[in-house]
């Protein structure tokens, strides 16, 4: 860091916001799938930089910013808006489980997912496929595919042990993969090659 | 129903992760190779990795939070309409050794006072850009035509040529600007906004690079140089255009500032 960045009057404050408003958007992203309200997403994104900026004091510098931010929101969530929130119709993972194992035991399905860009995919069905994953279920995924955490530091955020972590995690994949093959399917993917 | 595809599910995934040592990781490869189903699990796993990592990956959060939120961090900050109100210097724990930090601290503030001074060029175009930003710092002149700005900044003042960029390349169009003073000389703001209502200020002043303080990170492209300051969540970019410094500030990230200056720099 330039010796120039502690010239200023608001050391801490150009410190916090240096280490901590880069992952606003990330933080938003979250917030939204979490909240599933743009507006209770901005103000839990809000209150997850004033508590932090509060305890700014406690961070280890060097640590993680980014798990500590994600961290401190996830509590606040739970504490705040996990109870009020109408819980949304969430698929059964066990079933759809069941189903993907079935799926990639039938060896006439065409598998070629190299041809498979998906991730320009624009359907909403795509976003049920994730919002209606169990919200553990679905933080796994988010946590370590979309934001890159470890399984540790995944585990931490959710303040949970790593094995269920992993284990929500390995769930979720096989669940998602289901609902997106679904979509596959739906939008000309996947067809079953003639008998 | 043949039995592997189950036998190996979850370090299937390990593997996909990274997370195996050598041994695990060749055991589980090996049975790759011969077990069609786990093969085919594995790539679809990877690929719902790889779709999820892709589709879900953040959008840019509103402008206007990030505003929202800068103002509540300094109202906060001035201990001001904090719901939670709370003495801002607490007596630390580990007051020994933070005491000693802060020595150090002041020691390093007291030698940066004597070289960076308030108006230190990176320091005014932050404080522009975050005025700008507050909206206490109005446009004099509202256009998106480069050439109405650059007359405008040429009756009102500045005595050097200015060159208001054309942007639009990459999505940004100017929107205005004003004739801003720092010790009296005259410089040429202007400002942007980007396809996400992103700000972006460029400011053109008489002056050198040579003047500008330490600490800058230094960047180079078709033989123009770059001096690049980060604080407080703003870039700003410096070089130099002849007698003209020009610099552009914002808070879109270090990299896409740059890349923003590369491009313009190079319309020489």
């Amino acid at each position: 860091m330039a010796i120039w960045n502690v010239s200023s009057e608001e050391t801490a404050a150009a410190r916090f916001e240096a280490a901590a408003l880069p992952f606003m958007s990330a933080l938003y992203n979250k917030a939204s799938y979490l909240t599933r309200s743009s507006e209770d997403a901005r103000d839990l994104v809000q209150e997850t930089y004033l508590r932090a900026f509060r305890t700014f004091s406690s961070f280890q510098e060097g640590t993680n910013c980014k798990a500590w931010l994600f961290t401190i929101l996830y509590s606040i969530f739970i504490n705040k808006y996990r109870k009020q929130q109408r819980q949304p119709d969430t698929v059964s993972v066990e079933e759809l489980e069941e189903v993907f194992h079935h799926t990639l035991s039938d060896s006439s399905w065409e598998t070629n997912f190299a041809a498979l860009a998906g991730s320009e995919w624009q359907g909403t069905e795509v976003n049920q496929a994730i919002a209606r994953l169990p919200e553990d279920f679905r933080s796994a995924v988010l946590l370590v595919d979309v934001e890159g955490f470890t399984y540790e530091e995944a585990a931490a955020v959710l303040n949970c042990p790593v094995g269920t972590l992993r284990s929500r995690l390995f769930r979720a994949r096989r669940t998602l993969f289901i609902a997106l093959r679904e979509y596959a399917e739906k939008i000309g993917f996947f067809r079953r090659p003639p008998a | 129903m043949p039995t592997p595809l189950r036998h190996f599910k979850d370090e299937i995934q390990d593997l996909l992760d990274n997370r195996l040592d050598a041994s695990a990781r060749a055991k589980v490869e090996r049975h790759l190779e011969t077990c069609d189903e786990c093969r085919r699990e594995f790539e679809a796993l990877q690929w719902t990795k790889q779709v999820t990592a892709k589709r879900f990956a953040p959008v840019e959060a509103p402008a206007e939070l990030r505003e929202k939120i800068l103002r509540a961090l300094r109202s906060d900050e001035r201990g001001g309409d904090a719901r939670i109100v709370r003495p801002r210097f607490r007596m630390p724990k580990l007051a020994p050794a933070l005491a000693c930090a802060a020595l150090v601290l002041i020691a390093i503030g007291l030698v940066v006072v004597f070289t960076a001074k308030p108006n230190a060029p990176p320091e005014v175009a932050a404080r522009d850009f975050r005025e700008y930003r507050a909206q206490k710092l109005a446009l004099e002149l509202k256009t998106d035509d480069g050439k109405k700005m650059e007359t405008f900044f040429a009756t009102h003042g500045v005595s050097f040529n200015t060159r208001v960029f054309d942007l639009g390349m990459m999505n940004y169009r100017l929107i205005g600007g004003r004739v801003q003073r720092v010790d009296r000389a005259p410089r040429a703001l202007f400002v942007y906004q980007g396809p996400a209502d992103q700000i972006l200020v460029c400011q053109m002043y008489a002056g050198s690079v040579m003047d500008l303080p330490r600490g800058a990170a230094e960047r180079e492209n078709n033989g123009i140089k770059f001096y690049l300051y980060e604080k407080g969540g703003l870039t700003m970019v410096f070089w130099q255009e002849g007698t003209v410094v020009c610099v552009l500030t914002s808070d879109i990230g270090a990299e896409q500032v740059v890349q923003l200056a590369f491009a313009k720099a190079m319309k020489i």
